[in-house]
């Protein structure tokens, strides 16, 4: 029982930080490369924000990876 | 390489010093993007405890202003100022992120987050609204029931009026910047910033 999850609360599981220190890039480099502030960087990577897909396949193209190498439905 | 339609060089004064406003105005429109996303001179306002003190502040000078106000009339205009300056101090906390309108500023995180904001202070004024409509009329019923006096409309002088009326408009004001959580960015120090920035 207990209240459905909202859209807006399900979350996806990533590999941000670990693709982003690998590409050497600061999240601040990844934030201008997407347009996004620097802290939404921060928010994904310690999932605690689910990117919209736009941004997911921003971040890919940034990072040279495709998106389901950086996010997942479950935590690997 | 053909030319980009829609583009072309100037070629009399006018167009030119038009050219000129317009790189002029898109540098001032990328200096204050700049700004907006990335100050750290404000973040003093902007962690999590301090969204708490400020939040704290918000509802002391709100109601406390206003039972002041409603008992010793001499102090409306004290009362203002602090609403205005903790309007101010919220507004910085969040990144004046109701103040800005359009994408080319925040980021789908922030406009996820105002959005949330805006959905919770609707709900919130509505249940206000609801509470104060069920008080009045269970206060009319009690008075004309039990034939009780407990004071009616002779309580609202002009100045008791005047500070309802700014309650109001501050309760209505400030209920995004209460509605948007006490979570605040997760930093103490600009070092840390400057840390989690460059890591």
């Amino acid at each position: 029982m207990g209240r459905k999850p909202k859209a807006d609360e399900e979350l996806v599981f990533n590999r941000l930080e670990a693709l982003r220190a690998k590409a050497g890039i600061t999240r601040q480099q990844l934030a201008d490369a997407v347009d996004v502030h620097y802290q939404t960087i921060g928010y994904i990577e310690r999932n605690e924000y689910s990117p919209s897909l736009v941004l997911a396949l921003r971040i890919a193209k940034a990072l040279n990876k495709k998106v389901e190498q950086i996010f997942s439905l479950e935590e690997n | 390489m053909a030319k980009k339609s829609g583009t072309r060089t100037p070629e009399t004064l006018e167009e030119m010093i038009e050219v000129k406003a317009e790189m002029f105005g898109n540098k001032i429109t990328a200096g204050v993007v700049h700004w907006f996303r990335n100050d750290t001179f404000f973040d003093g306002f902007r962690n999590t405890p301090a969204r708490i003190i400020i939040t704290v502040l918000s509802f002391v000078v709100l109601y406390g202003g206003l039972m002041l106000c409603w008992s010793s009339q001499n102090y409306l205009l004290h009362y203002i100022c602090a609403l205005f300056v903790v309007l101010i101090m919220q507004a910085i906390s969040v990144r004046f992120v109701f103040q800005i309108e359009g994408r080319e500023i925040l980021d789908e995180y922030q406009e996820k987050r105002r959005d949330r904001a805006y959905r919770r202070a609707y709900q919130n004024i509505r249940s206000i609204i609801g509470a104060c409509v069920v008080a009045w009329v269970a206060y009319t019923y009690i008075r004309e029931t039990y034939d009780v006096e407990l004071g009616g409309w002779e309580l609202l002088t002009y100045n008791r009026s005047a500070t309802v009326a700014v309650f109001v408009v501050a309760l209505i004001s400030l209920q995004k910047y209460l509605s948007y959580g006490i979570k605040g960015e997760p930093f103490l120090s600009r070092e840390e910033v400057n840390q989690m920035r460059n890591s």
